[in-house]
């Protein structure tokens, strides 16, 4: 689209007495391969070419979208038309921050990506003859965007994304258990060059292999040392939604009106980081245009900050935070997570187990969901060992972890030196979005565990 | 050249109400969808949104399909059944219609917020196309969904609750059931009762059986992904259980599935027995075959299960029970391949002539357990929805589920 035909748009949205007009136009192609056990079973590409227009009046937002060449239909809709304004508003020169790749994705053939699952799912059989099946999908995206809007800014990127997802499957008798890991990555289809596939392969089949000797666990109450990497899940659950604008804006928040209080353990230090070079839940501009950066929410216990889009920050009188997002042209943009991580603490991580009598020792998480209102969240375990007398001792299963992020953030007694960030999807108001999650190994005095 | 063709369009009006502050619509007409498949035989497709195909795409798909493992797609007996677009329920008044609700339910229950509302009325069609040969599908949906705010003191309770309804007359009955279970949850304890008796409300069973709906899908089974495999003709559910696939019914009804089969009736265990699974043509069957996304092939779904009621009244049920009426996280803490669930709930403890609210709690069991653990089902039964398929399904009385919570 001509920079003259978004001036165009824009002139009109303030014309129609908004205060606030944005263009985001997106041409996304995706590849899609899905691979069960030994059978390819779908290979997809799609290709999205939209646009969507936010017009704002104070508070009050008004989203159009369609498909690509519908603009005269959307502007319809706002009982206007695209002829051209007189005093029309200015765009500024156009800002191209997309990061240069190796590989483009379009250059790989279709057989290079489909053996990257065939290997996965290669190593993951070898791994045990209890293995029955490895099902695994290889995803590549390549999101170019134009975001314009009426303050003149006028901001070109293209993400590329790629991420492995592979899930073993095992069987002895009538039990079946399932283990998973899904590497992802921002940048080009070199990703693949240095990942070690084997371990990845293994590890999925490893922790299939593991729940297959799980038993029961009785619930209850106990102590819970979660381990480094995507277990930080629990802290995206507990307390990442409910710091997002899109909660605290509408009083939806138990951290509401509470900056600069006490809200978790001194140890810890929560950070919201989009601009990590690299990471599958980073990009370089959000979805806003505005650069992303790091956000420390919460500093050594004390709440330092939120996650905010425009209309989030008009509804609180705060500043954007470079965390606007959307899955594409069909949602407006709001506030999401995209990096989300603990950082690293001082203490060792196998004194943690040995301090504890008894308690639950998390080695894997499957997904999590949060009430931002009340903090209420539930965390599903992947893998997990009964700790007992300072030991860990068998392995349990079918647990869940529920709390609020409220007490969870003060049950903190121990946080280990090394962070790790993993990566996954999360789901919310403006759809699915690639994520990271992370933290060290973590200990909690209390947390009520859901068992059988 | 491209000889399948498959279009969605998607007519959607959303009207939204937060905070009653101000009535914003947002509007999404007509997104068409087109999945262009290179012939019978390659499993790859290709979605285009907004433009035509660039000839790179041409190219890949032939590519693909050299590429990928050759295997015959039936696309079924060619019919034509075209049937009329329905019209969009009317929705013009229904942001007054449900603030003045909300303004009369607050003078019952004082400390309740209608926080958010939104309403979707949505026809949705899918069009198959082989040749000269078309199948045009049409459904009507009509959902509201609510988000109930409580406070008193510190204390702060939500609810968000989702309804397909018919006619906006059932908004009332609706909204004032949900401001007296909002209101009694805030007094809601966390209460530890271990192993015990558990009435699932009819909601809460929907929503349940709708996460394990795919424990009856052929493909599912095939990949390891349910106990149900290979059980036809065995006893896997108390004998009071019939469960019946009724595509004719419900908002996503489907007269003919997305392999151009005509959809049917399809009975899923009767009186405790295990019956046929539902398949796709890949799986020696059919009338269950959709694809989700547009994705190239089909995988097997549900339209709309319902579960024939019992005989006796809910009220008669809830007697020294935990009566659980909502779950959270369904997505996260159920594994439908070990039956394992562990779910955050809330509801009430019917003991000793006392109804005590209940939060904070989570229940756990294995869904092929509970199947056979049912010991009634209530006369009456509500509509619900989990992940596409709509569900009819009555309280159902369990024997043992654990129930675990702070206070003992």
């Amino acid at each position: 689209m001509k920079k003259s035909t978004l001036e165009n748009i824009l002139t009109i949205g303030l014309d129609s007495g908004f205060d606030f007009c944005e263009v985001f136009l997106e041409k996304k192609r995706m590849t899609r391969l899905v691979q069960k056990t030994h059978e390819t079973q779908q290979a997809n590409q799609e290709f999205l070419h939209g646009i969507g227009l936010r017009f704002l009046k104070g508070t009050e937002e008004y989203y159009l979208s369609g498909a690509y060449g519908d603009e005269e239909r959307l502007l319809k809709e706002l009982k206007t038309s695209l002829e051209t304004r007189e005093n029309k508003l200015s765009l500024k020169d156009s800002s191209d921050v997309r990061l240069a790749i190796q590989k483009d994705f379009a250059s790989i053939d279709l057989r290079e990506k489909q053996q990257l699952l065939r290997f996965m799912t290669e190593e993951g059989l070898a791994y045990d003859p209890r293995l029955v099946g490895m099902d695994s999908l290889y995803l590549d995206m390549s999101q170019e965007v134009i975001i314009a809007n009426s303050t003149g800014l006028y901001v070109t990127d293209e993400r590329n994304k790629t991420r492995l997802f592979s899930q073993s499957i095992a069987q002895e008798g009538d039990v079946i258990e399932r283990g998973w890991v899904g590497p992802g990555h921002l940048g080009g289809f070199e990703f693949y060059d240095d990942l070690d596939l084997k371990a990845y392969a293994r590890e999925a089949a490893r922790m299939a292999i593991v729940n297959l000797s799980a038993t029961y666990a009785e619930g209850g109450v106990m102590p819970v040392v979660v381990d480094r990497g995507f277990g930080g899940l629990l802290f995206h659950e507990a307390c990442g939604h409910s710091l997002e604008a899109t909660s605290v804006s509408r009083g939806s928040s138990e951290f509401c009106n509470r900056l600069g209080e006490e809200v978790a353990s001194p140890l810890l230090t929560l950070v919201d980081d989009g601009s990590i070079p690299g990471r599958w839940g980073s990009l370089q501009v959000d979805d806003e245009g505005m650069k992303t950066q790091r956000n420390v929410l919460i500093e050594k216990g004390i709440l330092k900050g939120y996650l905010i889009d425009i209309l989030g920050g008009r509804r609180m009188g705060m500043e954007p935070t470079g965390s606007a997002r959307r899955e594409n042209y069909t949602f407006a943009p709001t506030s999401r997570m995209t990096n989300t991580f603990i950082e690293a603490g001082q203490d060792d991580d196998e004194q943690m187990i040995k301090d504890l009598e008894k308690g639950l020792f998390v080695k894997g998480i499957n997904a999590g969901s949060v009430n931002p209102a009340t903090g209420e969240f539930n965390f599903n375990v992947g893998e997990a060992y009964l700790i007992e007398q300072g030991e860990l001792t068998k392995p349990v299963k079918g647990l869940s972890l529920i709390g609020t992020g409220g007490d969870i953030l003060k049950q903190v007694d121990a946080v280990g030196k090394d962070t790790s960030i993993g990566d996954g999807f999360c789901w919310s108001a403006s759809g699915a979005l690639y994520i990271g999650a992370g933290q060290p190994r973590i200990r909690l005095k209390r947390m009520m565990v859901g068992g059988r | 050249m491209l000889k399948q063709t498959m279009t969605e369009l998607t007519k959607v009006h959303t009207t939204e109400l937060f905070e009653g502050i101000f009535d914003a619509k947002s509007y999404q007409e007509t997104i068409k969808k087109l999945i262009l498949t290179e012939d019978d035989e390659a499993s790859y497709s290709v979605l285009i949104e907004g433009s035509d195909p660039p000839e790179e795409v041409i190219h890949d798909a032939l590519e693909a399909q050299k590429l990928l493992k050759q295997k015959k797609k039936a696309w079924g007996p060619s019919f034509s059944k075209k049937e009329d677009e329905p019209e969009l329920l009317k929705d013009e008044n229904i942001v007054q219609k449900m603030e003045s609700l909300a303004k009369e339910l607050q003078k019952k229950y004082p400390s309740v917020t209608l926080k958010e509302f939104r309403h979707r009325s949505a026809k949705k069609g899918t069009i198959l196309a082989s040749g000269e040969d078309e199948v045009s599908q049409w459904s009507r949906q009509q959902e509201v969904s609510i988000v109930l705010d409580t406070r008193e003191d510190d204390k702060v309770e939500t609810l968000w609750k989702s309804f397909y309804i018919h006619d906006l007359s059932e908004l009332e009955s609706l909204l004032e059931e949900s401001f007296e279970e909002v209101s009694n949850l805030l007094h809601g304890k966390s209460i530890h009762y271990g192993k015990t008796k558990v009435l699932l409300s009819s909601h809460a069973a929907g929503e349940l059986l709708g996460s394990y709906a795919s424990v009856f899908y052929s493909d599912v089974q095939r990949r390891k992904g349910s106990k149900f495999q290979d059980r036809e003709g065995s006893v896997v559910s108390s004998s009071l259980i019939t469960l019946t696939d009724r595509p004719h019914q419900g908002p996503f009804m489907r007269t003919v599935d997305d392999e151009w089969q005509e959809t049917k009736d399809h009975v899923l265990i009767k009186e405790g027995v295990l019956q046929k699974s539902l398949t796709n043509l890949e799986d020696h069957g059919g009338g269950s075959g959709y694809r989700t996304n547009l994705s190239p092939s089909t995988e097997v779904k549900a339209v709309h299960l319902e579960m024939d009621p019992g005989k006796t009244p809910l009220e008669e049920l809830q007697s020294d029970v935990i009566y659980i009426t909502q779950w959270e996280g369904l997505f996260a803490g159920t594994n439908p391949a070990s039956g394992d669930f562990s779910l955050q709930s809330k509801g009430f403890a019917f003991r000793d002539q006392k109804k005590i609210p209940l939060k904070g709690i989570l229940v756990s069991g294995n869904f092929y357990d509970l199947l056979k653990d049912i010991e009634a089902l209530s006369k009456e039964r509500t509509l619900s929805s989990y992940g596409g398929v709509s569900l009819e399904i009555p309280a159902l009385l369990i024997k043992e589920l654990s129930v675990i919570g702070e206070e003992k």
